[in-house]
């Protein structure tokens, strides 16, 4: 902490020198008495208020509790611990103001001028000599990535506001601030179990039908045709398909893809927020339905890969990666596509959410997958969900900030 | 109870006080404005910032300032005193005080009113305030500061809450930095990037006892009383700029009165009001002069009598005697200080005959022979009518009057009943004057009591001396004489002079009627005489060596003139004066029994505290409201430098080093003086050991001054220097846990406290056990353990709660706050 207090009269002190001045004038003046007494008074008050900012600040310390990660939009308490080593002094109406930045929109050509660093202030009414007094502020960090809190500024103008003494405490600490989380909804059962065809998904599933047979259903636009229970819709006469248990582990693959510029639309979306997010609440998704095997890989600034087992270590790593995250125009999805393939069992389900579209086509041969035969299995294996080109509510859902 | 709530009732005191110490300074001594402003502040406080009831529009608050405004200045552009014109003001900003108090408040409207009172009592400062308004100004001042600091309170709240920004300006943001960010399903839009608050008041509900703030309002109180004390006595004064108080302010009639009317007829009051206060000194010794007896203090002299009418002459009339004033002191003189209470009367009083306090022995020589407030405090002597006068500015400004003056009157502690004064021939045919038809009776006394002395005019040389002194003892001594007040059974003849009727018919009456029948008495046997009015005597003030004379003590006594060959007795007087003037023979024939002696020397309860409260009022007036650069001079300059004199000659003479020294200030003034001055050197010398000690404390002083100190100290006391140099253990601090405390304190409240043997986790079981046997109880028999999981987790595992965690906590003890309070009930 540093010692050098800055000692400065407030602008209350500045009205309240200007009556003395006043008063002290008609007394020296007129040379009335009670004026002269009334004129001393209020120097010997302004000299008290001096005295006592410039000594209750030096024996004090002050620190801050952060807590070790919070998600965007979470709100959480930070706390202000002020000790105050003096042996009989208390001190009263310390307030200390802190410096929350982002460090990741420092330069984000998305927040123009608006990334002030915001100040919060904690005022601590009473800090009795020799113990420590204690104090928060409720905080809420709207967008994912890397926060520095601090440095932290402690003043007191006790007690009467006239004079103000700052000393500043050089602790800063980053706060690492995880994507959101949104909802994700029953379709995204769908594409994870590979029932769901998109766009990106004209190619033929695979014929394996996994899981066991447990009952039927209404056909629906995109079910495999070779579901169809024909003598249930015979009999019925209307199409059924039957349904099979799910396997509840399994290994998925999810691979993020922040393309920027992302594709033009019409839309006001921010589609590289929205894609994070979706990749953050589908990780946790993951973790959390017990899967077999995750693999996460994502391409921007940099490219990152994670594969194991779902942990809350694993998890944290990749939400750790999600949280800073940036575009880019690079195109490396292809390499990374590669890679995800080979550290994947060819029943790995992949999943690219990105913030544009690409033709498989293009994408197997520059991940340098040539081989026709091997082309449908990939196809199968893989679903494309770009956010910036369709309205993907049916799967995913990130409430409003 | 919220800081704004407390800063609300500290403004309404404030400005009740204000607006008090305004109305005692008043002319009119009225308290119509007083009363006014505690009912505006009293309603305020309730309906408008408690109940909200009723808020003025900021347009109307306004309008009616506007409107305030102009009838003030109106007034004040046509009141032609300055004073008047300074109450005006006053009321403009008490007018403006009512206006802002029934507006919704906000940090504008406190300030306003914070400096509209300040103003008010600047205001009321000039005027010319009493001792209770003095103390009241302490009270004020001491609300003040408890208002400043609540003020500073809610100020710090509204600042950590709001940021720098007036929370009540119309475009205030929220505590926020924004960035572009998303909505539902990514929808972009400007929102907040970075959102905070902060709630003081349920921190300062929870973790402050403010009442600990009296004693920084005590200290503050101190220190500023210290400063004060030092500013106030060590500012160099000019009397030439002294402000005399507001011309046309309260005038304070003395019942004084230069003539005497021989016509009462009903009861006659005795006022106890305050005239003046006089001490005495011996002039060589500074000391206080012991009176014995009671001084005659002379006011105006008269000597024509007309129709029941006692009057001083037309000034041409009289020839003029030698001014004493100009006269240089004599030995042996006694130096009279008088206080003047506010009058309008020009004439003084003191005890004659007077001389100035100039000493031309010493060669110092006073700028004027007078010694008041400032230059117009002129005091001169009018030698046509023997009276003492000062100027009609120093009557005019409403203040109290001091003036000091030397007599020649007391031989031995008691004032002789002769002055010595020159008498002219024409003076002497009107002091005899008498229309012998309208006293025959008187004459035919007088005549007779000469006789029983046996004294015969007509011989050569005439015993006038005796002559007088029996003519008074017919009137002290006499059975046939009844001093009285009431007049109203008393029916005088109207046919015959009201002082033929005393002596023959009706024979009561006051002090006037003894004092004009003696006179007469005297003129018909061709005595030359005159009556004087004044004050004789006064209850004297055991604190403050000084006679307080009153309404109640105004008497009108006889002189009659001695040749110097009648002159029998010249009590000591100079021989210069007997020799070639002849003197005035004080005689004063009203009875002794008309004085209670055993009332007079009785002292109630009652009389002590009103001497002791009026000693400190004449403490008030002579060294705060009335201290100027004589006073200055006299209490704290000299005695200062004879102090440290003598203290630079007795460390150089070891003989009086070891004898010690005493103060020599011994009279009131230099005892005051000299404790003002040991009050200042003693508060100074611990300011510069405070300092100088927190200086050394901190580390090696830097200053020359201080490492002279220093080494000074370290030289005389190596073991004290070491432990300057000691620095504070500022780690030996144990850090406790807010909410575990709040805990404890709630169940110690309630006789649970934990024993020195148990941990805290026992502690909770055994609470836990309690709240168990109890039906109402048992929902709380979870709640300790819980409080001590997470006093563990904090003071143990260094952990810090979540905000849930948190607010369960509080809410947990504000549930065993109310379980336990209703066990007492």
């Amino acid at each position: 902490m540093s010692r050098r207090r800055i000692i400065s009269i407030t602008s209350d002190g500045y009205y309240y020198l200007f009556v003395l001045t006043f008063i002290v004038g008609g007394a020296l003046l007129r040379q009335v008495n009670l004026l002269i007494v009334l004129a001393g008074v209020m120097i010997g008050l302004m000299l008290f208020n001096w005295r006592y900012v410039v000594t209750s600040l030096g024996h004090l310390t002050v620190r801050r509790q952060l807590p070790k990660h919070v998600g965007a939009g979470e709100p959480f308490a930070v706390d202000i611990v002020v000790e105050n080593g003096r042996r009989w002094l208390d001190n009263w109406a310390v307030v200390v103001e802190d410096v929350v930045e982002s460090l990741t929109f420092k330069s984000d050509a998305d927040a123009p001028g608006n990334n002030q660093p915001a100040k919060p202030r904690v005022l601590i009414p009473h800090v009795r000599a020799r113990e420590s007094g204690r104090g928060n502020y409720r905080c809420r960090l709207h967008r994912r990535g890397r926060y520095q809190f601090g440095p932290l500024e402690i003043t007191t103008r006790f007690p009467l506001g006239l004079i103000q003494a700052r000393r500043r405490a050089d602790q800063r600490e980053e706060l690492v601030v995880f994507p959101k989380l949104g909802e994700l909804h029953g379709e995204w059962r769908n594409v994870v179990e590979r029932k769901m065809v998109g766009e990106q998904h004209s190619q033929p599933r695979r014929s394996v039908i996994e899981g066991d047979h447990y009952g039927l259903r209404n056909w629906s636009a995109g079910d495999n045709r070779r579901w169809i229970h024909w003598r249930a819709s015979a009999k019925l006469n209307e199409l059924k398909v039957r349904e099979f248990e799910q396997h509840t582990s399994q290994e998925l693959a999810l691979l993020l893809d922040l393309w920027d510029p992302a594709t033009q639309t019409n839309l006001a979306i921010d589609p590289i927020e929205y894609a994070v997010s979706f990749a953050a609440t589908a990780i946790v998704d993951a973790c959390h339905q017990n899967a077999r095997r995750v693999t996460f890989a994502a391409t921007g600034e940099s490219d990152f890969f994670k594969s194991g087992c779902p942990s809350t270590e694993f998890l944290q790593e990749v939400l750790s990666n999600l949280a800073v995250v940036q575009a880019s125009p690079a195109n490396r999805l292809p390499a990374l596509y590669a890679k995800v393939v080979s550290e994947s069992s060819p029943t790995t389900r992949i999943i690219v959410i990105s913030t544009r579209s690409v033709e498989f086509t293009r994408l197997f041969e520059a991940a340098g997958m040539t081989s026709e035969r091997e082309r449908p299995a990939r196809l199968a294996q893989l679903a494309w969900i770009d956010v910036a080109r369709m309205d993907w509510s049916n799967l995913f859902e990130l409430d409003e900030v | 109870m919220r800081i704004e709530r407390w800063l609300q009732y500290n403004i309404a005191l404030m400005a009740m006080l204000g607006t008090l110490l305004f109305g005692m300074g008043h002319p009119e001594r009225s308290l119509k404005l007083p009363l006014l402003a505690a009912f505006v502040a009293i309603t305020s406080v309730i309906f408008t910032d408690g109940l909200k009831w009723f808020q003025l529009n900021r347009l109307v608050a306004n309008l009616f300032a506007l409107i305030v405004a102009a009838y003030t200045l109106t007034r004040f552009h046509l009141a032609e005193l300055a004073g008047d014109k300074l109450l005006e003001i006053a009321n403009l900003l008490a007018y403006l005080q009512f206006i802002l108090f029934y507006e919704a408040k906000g940090q504008r409207t406190y300030s306003h009113l914070m400096v509209l009172s300040l103003l008010q009592v600047v205001v009321a400062a000039a005027l010319h305030l009493n001792l209770v308004a003095g103390l009241i100004l302490v009270v004020y001042l001491l609300v003040a500061t408890s208002t400043l600091m609540y003020f500073f309170l809610y100020r710090e709240q509204i600042r950590v809450e709001h940021g720098d920004r007036d929370p009540s300006a119309p475009h205030a943001r929220s505590n926020a930095s924004s960035a572009g960010s998303s909505n539902k399903n990514g929808q972009r839009r400007n929102v907040q990037l970075i959102e905070f608050s902060t709630n003081v008041e349920p921190a300062v509900a929870r973790g402050t006892k403010w009442n600990g703030l009296a004693r920084h309002i005590g200290s503050m109180a101190a220190v500023s009383f210290g400063l004060t004390v030092i500013l106030f006595y060590s500012l160099p004064r000019n009397d030439e700029n002294q402000w005399q108080g507001a011309p046309g302010a309260v005038k304070s009639e003395v019942g004084f009165s230069d003539t005497i009317t021989l016509a009462e007829s009903d009861l006659i009051a005795q006022p106890n009001r305050a005239v003046m206060r006089v001490s005495f000194f011996d002039h060589e010794t500074n000391e206080p002069y012991p009176v014995g007896g009671e001084p005659y203090f002379r006011g105006a002299v008269l000597t024509v009598y007309e129709n029941g009418v006692w009057r001083h002459p037309a000034h041409q009339q009289m020839q003029a005697t030698g001014n004493p004033l100009s006269q240089n002191v004599r030995p042996g003189m006694v130096r009279q200080e008088i206080l003047l209470e506010p009058s309008n009367d020009v004439k003084l009083f003191a005890v004659f005959p007077v001389y100035s306090i100039r000493d031309d022995r010493k060669g110092v020589s006073p700028p004027q022979p007078n010694f008041g407030q400032g230059e117009v405090a002129r005091v001169s002597y009018d030698g046509h009518q023997n009276l003492l006068l000062r100027s009609i500015d120093a009557a005019a400004s409403g203040g109290q009057f001091r003036y000091t003056l030397n007599t020649t009157a007391f031989h031995e502690g008691r004032q002789i009943p002769v002055t010595a004064y020159e008498m002219f021939g024409d003076n002497h045919r009107r002091l005899t004057k008498i229309d012998p038809s309208r006293f025959t009776k008187l004459t035919a006394l007088a005549k007779e009591i000469l006789a029983t002395a046996g004294i015969d005019p007509s011989i050569e040389p005439f015993n006038a001396w005796d002559a007088a002194y029996a003519m008074q003892d017919h009137f002290r001594t006499s059975d046939l004489y009844t001093y009285t007040l009431d007049f109203r059974d008393v029916r005088r003849d109207a046919s015959i002079d009201p002082i033929e009727d005393f002596v023959s018919n009706n024979r009561q009456g006051h002090c006037e009627y003894f004092a004009s029948a003696l006179a007469m008495m005297l003129r018909s046997q061709g005595i030359p005489s005159r009556i004087v009015v004044g004050f004789r005597g006064g209850d004297y003030n055991i604190m403050g060596d000084y006679y307080q004379v009153k309404d109640k003590h105004a008497h009108a006594w006889v002189e009659a003139y001695m040749f110097p060959n009648q002159i029998k007795d010249n009590f000591n007087l100079h021989p210069d004066v007997t020799s070639s003037r002849g003197v005035w023979l004080r005689l004063d024939p009203t009875p002794l029994s008309s004085i209670d002696e055993a009332e007079k020397y009785q002292v109630t309860l009652m009389e002590r505290v009103d001497q002791v409260l009026d000693y400190f009022q004449l403490l008030w007036a002579d060294y705060v409201t009335g201290f100027n650069s004589e006073r200055q001079k006299e209490s704290i300059y000299d005695p200062l430098a004879m102090e440290s004199k003598e203290s630079v000659l007795s460390m150089l003479d070891p003989r009086k080093l070891l004898q010690g020294s005493q103060p020599q200030a011994s009279s009131t003034v230099g005892r005051v003086g000299w404790l003002l001055g040991a009050a200042i050197a003693l508060l100074g010398g611990t300011l510069f050991a405070t300092y100088v000690i927190s200086r050394v404390r901190k580390g090696a002083p830097s200053s020359t001054l201080g490492r002279l100190i220093f080494r000074v100290v370290q030289f005389v006391s190596p073991r004290l220097a070491q432990w300057l140099q000691t620095p504070p253990n500022d780690r030996r601090r144990a850090i406790r846990v807010e909410f575990y405390e709040q805990f404890v304190t709630l169940l110690a409240r309630h006789g649970i406290t934990r024993g020195r043997h148990q941990t805290q986790r026992e502690f909770a079981h055994a609470v836990a056990s309690q709240f168990l046997a109890t039906p109402s109880e048992r929902d709380l028999v979870d709640l300790p353990d819980r409080v001590v999981d997470a006093y563990y987790r904090v003071r143990f595992g260094g952990q810090t709660l979540s905000l849930q965690e948190n607010e369960t906590i509080d809410q947990s003890l504000v549930r065993l706050q109310s379980t336990l309070s209703a066990r007492l009930t």
